[in-house]
């Protein structure tokens, strides 16, 4: 956890240096008023007002320069963390793997990076502090006691160690209500997030009545952790107060015992009435120790949680000194590729060559790894065994952005931001002109669609492009692919959603495009492969077929078991065409 | 903006009266009436009891320690240590007691939020972010529950205290109460001077914090995309500046803050200053004890009068959360459901559109005038060119949206007479994008229906062929999944979708695109296990191939708001219009690549 304050240690340390400083002066006070009740009150020794009341206001006004220091810079110091910390955790997310972030839900990593980082901050910046100054003025306090009346002192250290110890069991005891209510308050997020986004399955199904209980049970939970850790915060800090006020009245009462039956030791009034004050002085430290003694844990958890994010190594990642160059692309070799995810196979030996700037496709069921195989290429995900090279070159020798840049995968289902078309547009490439944006717009066919709202390329799509119909987020997507321009462009299976009409205009319009390209397309259709050159059957993760369109419809395989099935549906309008 | 998000600025003025706030907050409270008076009666008793031991010291000191008489000195000090075990078994009875107040009425909130949330069609949630949703839920709802908790009880227990230290203050000595009350003025003073830029400051900062996290949830959410196009720098760097603005903002709130305490420590000790000077020129009328007690009261009054010039921040930001709350509450979902526990009886399934008129946002009009018949026991199919308002069709069935004018009649009956719930246990529905909850992959495949038996669950995912995948994961059906799990590809996910409609059985099925990524095969498959389940159930099925229309026995071709075509797949060939030529391209291509 120090780790975090480190690099701020110069605020940290002015800030604490200050509060000492101001809690040292403020003990000072009760010593003034002391003093004045002595000389003034009972001695009537009216030369000594002034100097009383300039100490008295010097004093709070010193104090009061350190008490700002004190707030000021141990606060800058944790904002100051919060901030760098916040930019390195984001940072460290986005060079992640997906399948580190898709194995940690959204609530999850969002609570780290809001909720976690605030109990870092308020401990560095305020627990940890009090604390330091509690036990500070412990010992401050019994100084001033042992100097006032050396007898007294015994009566305080009788009392300290169990002022310790209560703070002890108290931190104790609640460390583990609070690692559960922070759980509890984590699942109650998600829950809201996850029932928001998918609210059409909740209504569909009429689960509205399940989930409801389900969101109070939960909530349920956090009340009686709430209540459960407020019992334990009451029936042990408090006590400690009480212990103090009760030494508090002790030594009053030895005191006052002492001046009346033994006048020699000196001991005034004044003298009494501000040891009394600095006990009370001594009740708000002691109930804020414990929180002191809790949050170290607390805090601990919050910071595993997010170091998780920050220091566990990033499984992919750019060699050294990488290539950013790519050339055109003239052939993208897999070399016996491997992938096993849990012990379970989802690739096995996976060797094929795409030409370059040809159309390949991909055909296979749902499940046989489709999906998996063309993440390997832009490394969202690496193999477990065998290499993938382009160009002859293997592609972990380029650096991730040049492969990223030089890659566009349109996906099954796009995430569009919540902004303005345009801006979903741009995402990919800001470097591009109105022009060319309807350019790809026009060839993704959705420039007349966008025109056709009133406010065009500005309107704003929603949360997940939510007012779009699927066709239309498809379409988007691919135009954003397009504009980035990339050597290769892989559509997964992203043109599920378009009527037949506008599949084929779109790739009748991608033949023109101006820049050359491979395409990688997965598709059910045997129809959306039709141009490619190239063709591959996946089945459970291994190639089963592959070469050109017409050579794997002569053979007896799958392709042609699969473009049997699909002509013959279509027999009638055949018949009809003929 | 077309769709009219609600920017939250948070420092405008607010748009509620506080009258009805109090109104609304004083709603939750009222049933737990009982509870919060004892609470407030504890808490009466124990301020005066506070204040006891000081006058104890008073006397120790004045008559015990000066009139030296050790009895006194005795028993005052052991009713000193009595007063504060009293006064703390009753602040401790009494928080208790106010913080389950808090906490039930925060958890009675919140369940009434998430049951209105579930409650709204989805135009609600085309309008509001889940982000916001959530920290209206959560923290807005959690900001209140403190307020109503502490600070409310909290201000009576100052109140009291201020009361009861002037009367005793009064009561001991006219000048010095006095000299300490001439103070008031200047931290009222300062209370207005700094209570406005408090709380526009606070305010900033809560809006900036709140950037903050939409922003990083937001790419989260679209990291692929951000891996896709390798723009890690851009949305780093946007991410920094908003970051940057809720840094500063902190710094400026922070500064701010630490001044204040300095400052009415100084404004405290200024008063004692006064008191020490008055009684440094009138030494002969004051004891120890009384200037022992003035200075613990003055410190006591001071700290109050203190909290009440920052009460009014915090009950800005209580106020600012209980208005956001409310407008949440009284967001009526453009669907009141009858609530008349009416059933709807289905005998054939069949499903009419009576000049149905409808759009999303007022503006463009999806709809009009729209008539038609869906045939009770009949699959029918739909097609059209994207965006032609296919899946608004079916989402209109099931009453996701609420429709402008028109009726829809299942077997006669309007649909909008039933609950929404009754109408929908009738409809399985799957939609578009079929979606996977953080439960287990058992729970998942059951969703919609919670009592079925798992026997019954693993023949259907037999039947839809899921079974085989599922049996090969570490933990079976009880493997637990994220939403953004790759566990299941996409389409293995339809099939879960399909899976959970078979379980839940019901007379009407729509079916959104529902087997667009499916392969063939499984298609194939899908298509003779579905012949079986689709016996005698109305189903209206959106598809773009042909190998799933064909099926069907009745076909209605949909563009630009109108069926233009209907007819059986035979017919509509033969009528050599729009569905002739939408689906003579398919075949071209088929033969294309066969020749
Ligand atoms: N991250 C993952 N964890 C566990 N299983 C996975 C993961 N990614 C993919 N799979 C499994 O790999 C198989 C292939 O998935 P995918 O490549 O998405 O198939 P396709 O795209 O061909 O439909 C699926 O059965 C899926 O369960
Ligand atoms: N939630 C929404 N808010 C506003 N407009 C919408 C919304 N959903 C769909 N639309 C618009 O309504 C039209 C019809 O959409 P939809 O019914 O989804 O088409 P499809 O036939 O492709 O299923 C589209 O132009 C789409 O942009
Ligand atoms: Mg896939
Ligand atoms: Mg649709």
């Amino acid at each position: 956890m120090f780790r975090i304050a480190k690099p701020q240690i110069k605020f940290f340390s002015v800030g604490v240096l200050s509060m000492i400083l101001g809690v040292q002066l403020g003990l000072l006070i009760p010593v003034i008023v002391g003093w004045f009740i002595d000389s003034i009150v009972v001695n009537h020794r009216a030369n000594e007002l002034w100097a009383i009341v300039i100490s008295l206001l010097g004093v709070t006004v010193l104090k009061g320069l350190f008490d700002f220091g004190n707030r000021y810079f141990n606060e800058k110091g944790g904002e100051l963390s919060m901030y760098k910390l916040r930019n390195q955790l984001f940072q460290k997310l986005q060079s992640h793997s997906l399948t580190f972030i898709q194995s940690r839900s959204e609530g999850n990593i969002l609570s780290r990076m809001t909720a976690d980082l605030d109990v870092i901050k308020s401990y560095l910046s305020r627990d940890f502090r009090l604390g330091i100054s509690a036990i500070y003025y412990y010992f401050s306090i019994g100084v001033i006691i042992y100097l006032t009346l050396p007898l007294l002192i015994l009566f305080y250290l009788v009392l300290v160690p169990f002022l310790f110890l209560i703070s002890w069991v108290y931190g104790r005891k609640v460390r583990p209500i609070i690692k559960e209510r922070r759980k509890t308050l984590d699942r109650v997020s998600t829950h809201i997030q996850e029932k928001v986004a998918n609210v059409d399955i909740v209504q569909a199904f009429t689960m509205e009545k399940y989930e409801l209980d389900r969101f109070h049970d939960e909530n349920k939970l956090y009340r009686d952790l709430a209540v459960k850790s407020l019992l334990i915060r009451g029936s042990t800090l408090p006590l400690a107060t009480v212990l103090v006020s009760v030494a508090g009245v002790a030594i009053i009462w030895f005191g006052s015992v002492e001046i009346v039956t033994n006048p020699l030791t000196g001991l005034t009034i004044g003298q009494i009435v501000s040891l009394n004050l600095l006990m009370i002085q001594l009740r708000t430290p002691t109930r804020l120790f414990g929180n002191f003694i809790s949050g170290v844990n607390s805090v601990q958890v919050s910071a595993d949680r997010v170091f998780d994010i920050l220091y566990s190594d990033v499984d992919i990642r750019d060699k050294e000194n990488p290539l950013t160059q790519m050339g055109e692309i003239k052939e993208i070799t897999y070399n016996k590729v491997t992938v096993t995810i849990k012990e379970r196979k989802i690739l096995s030996d996976i060797t094929l060559k795409f030409k370059g700037e040809t159309v390949n496709g991909i055909l296979g069921s749902s499940g046989s790894g489709k999906t998996t195989l063309i993440n390997l290429l832009p490394r969202f995900q690496d193999p477990q065994e065998g290499s993938i090279l382009i160009n002859g070159v293997n592609i972990r020798d380029y650096s991730l952005k040049t492969l990223r840049q030089n890659i566009s995968i349109v996906n099954q289902e796009n995430f569009l931001f919540n902004k303005s078309i345009l801006e979903n547009l741009l995402f990919s490439n800001q470097n591009v002109s109105m022009d060319e944006v309807v350019k790809y717009t026009k060839i993704a066919q959705i420039h007349k669609f966008i025109s056709s709202l009133p406010e065009a390329y500005d309107t704003i799509i929603g949360e997940r492009g939510i007012t779009l119909s699927g066709g239309q987020q498809q379409r988007l997507s691919i135009a954003r692919a397009l504009l980035s321009r990339p050597k290769i462009i892989i559509f997964d299976d992203s043109t599920s959603s378009l009527d037949a009409g506008t599949e084929l205009i779109i790739q009748e319009e991608l033949q023109k495009l101006e820049y050359k390209v491979t395409m990688i397309i997965i598709s059910q259709k045997i129809s959306s492969v039709r141009y490619a050159d190239y063709v591959c059957l996946l089945d459970q993760g291994e190639i089963i077929e592959q070469g050109n369109p017409s050579e794997l419809l002569n053979s007896e395989g799958l392709y042609r078991k699969i473009y049997s099935l699909q002509r013959l549906d279509s027999m009638v309008v055949e018949e009809e065409v003929q | 903006m077309r769709h009219g998000f609600r920017v939250e600025v948070s420092n405008e003025p607010r748009r509620i009266s506080d009258r009805k706030l109090i109104k609304f907050g004083f709603n939750v409270l009222l049933p737990r009436k009982r509870l919060i008076i004892f609470a407030w009666v504890l808490i009466t008793i124990s301020t005066f009891v506070n204040l006891l031991p000081e006058l104890f010291l008073k006397q120790i000191l004045d008559q015990g320690v000066s009139g030296k008489n050790l009895s006194i000195i005795n028993r005052d000090a052991i009713l000193m240590i009595i007063v504060f075990i009293i006064s703390w078994i009753l602040s401790f009875t009494a928080q208790l007691t106010i913080v389950n107040i808090g906490e039930s009425s925060t958890l009675e909130i919140k369940d009434k939020m998430f049951a209105k949330l579930l409650n709204h069609t989805q135009s609600y949630f085309d309008k509001h972010k889940s982000g916001e949703i959530n920290s209206r839920i959560t923290n807005d709802v959690n900001s209140v529950s403190n307020f109503l908790g502490l600070n409310l009880i909290d201000i009576v227990n100052v109140f009291l205290q201020l009361i009861g230290i002037l009367l005793i203050m009064l009561s001991v000595d006219l000048t010095l109460t006095l000299i300490s009350a001439s103070m008031i003025p200047l931290f009222v003073l300062l209370g207005i001077f700094l209570v406005g830029p408090l709380r526009r400051i606070s305010m900033k900062r809560r809006k900036d914090i709140s950037k903050v996290t939409s922003s990083v949830a937001e790419n989260i959410s679209g990291i692929k995309e951000t891996k896709n196009f390798a723009t890690e720098k851009k949305v780093a760097k946007s991410f920094e500046q908003v970051n940057k603005e809720n840094y500063q903002s902190a710094l400026k709130a922070t500064s701010m803050f630490s001044l204040l305490s300095p400052l009415m420590t100084l404004f405290g000790s200024i008063g004692t200053a006064l008191i020490f000077i008055f009684v440094g020129y009138n030494m002969d009328i004051y004891t120890a004890g009384v200037l022992a007690l003035f200075y613990s009261y003055l410190n006591k009054f001071f700290g109050s009068v203190i909290f009440l010039t920052t009460f009014y921040s915090s009950y800005q930001a209580a106020f600012a959360s209980l208005e956001r709350i409310y407008e949440f509450m009284e967001e009526e979902p453009e669907i009141t459901d009858p609530n008349n526990g009416k059933n709807l009886i289905i005998t054939k399934g069949e499903i009419l559109f009576d000049s149905v008129s409808f759009s999303y946002d007022k503006k463009v009009t999806i709809y009009q005038n729209f008539s038609t018949k869906f045939e009770g026991k009949n699959i029918t199919a739909i097609v059209g060119e994207t965006g032609a308002g296919k899946s608004t069709l079916v989402k209109l069935i099931s009453r996701f949206y609420s429709i402008n004018t028109g009726k829809i009649l299942i077997d006669g009956q309007d649909i909008s007479l039933f609950d929404r719930t009754e109408l929908r246990s009738h409809i399985g529905f799957i939609t578009q994008t079929p979606k996977l909850f953080n439960l287990s992959v058992l729970e998942n495949l059951k969703y919609g229906s919670p009592a079925i038996e798992e026997d019954q669950v693993i023949q259907i995912a037999k039947l839809v062929g899921l079974h085989n995948l599922i049996s090969k994961l570490p933990n079976g059906y009880n493997t637990q999944i994220t939403s953004k799990s790759n566990l299941f590809s996409m389409g293995q996910r339809q099939l879960v979708s399909f899976c959970r409609v078979i379980l839940k059985n019901p007379p009407i099925i729509l079916m959104d695109e529902a087997t667009s990524s499916l392969d063939s095969i499984s298609e194939f498959k899908i298509h003779e296990a579905l012949s079986v389940v689709f016996k005698d159930k109305t189903a209206i099925i959106i598809a773009h191939r042909l190998s799933t229309i064909r099926n069907a026995d009745h076909i209605l071709v949909i563009d630009g708001g109108r069926v233009i075509e209907e007819g059986s797949h035979r017919s509509l060939i033969d009528q050599k219009g729009k569905y002739y030529s939408l689906y003579k391209k398919q075949v071209h291509r088929l033969m294309k690549v066969s020749n």
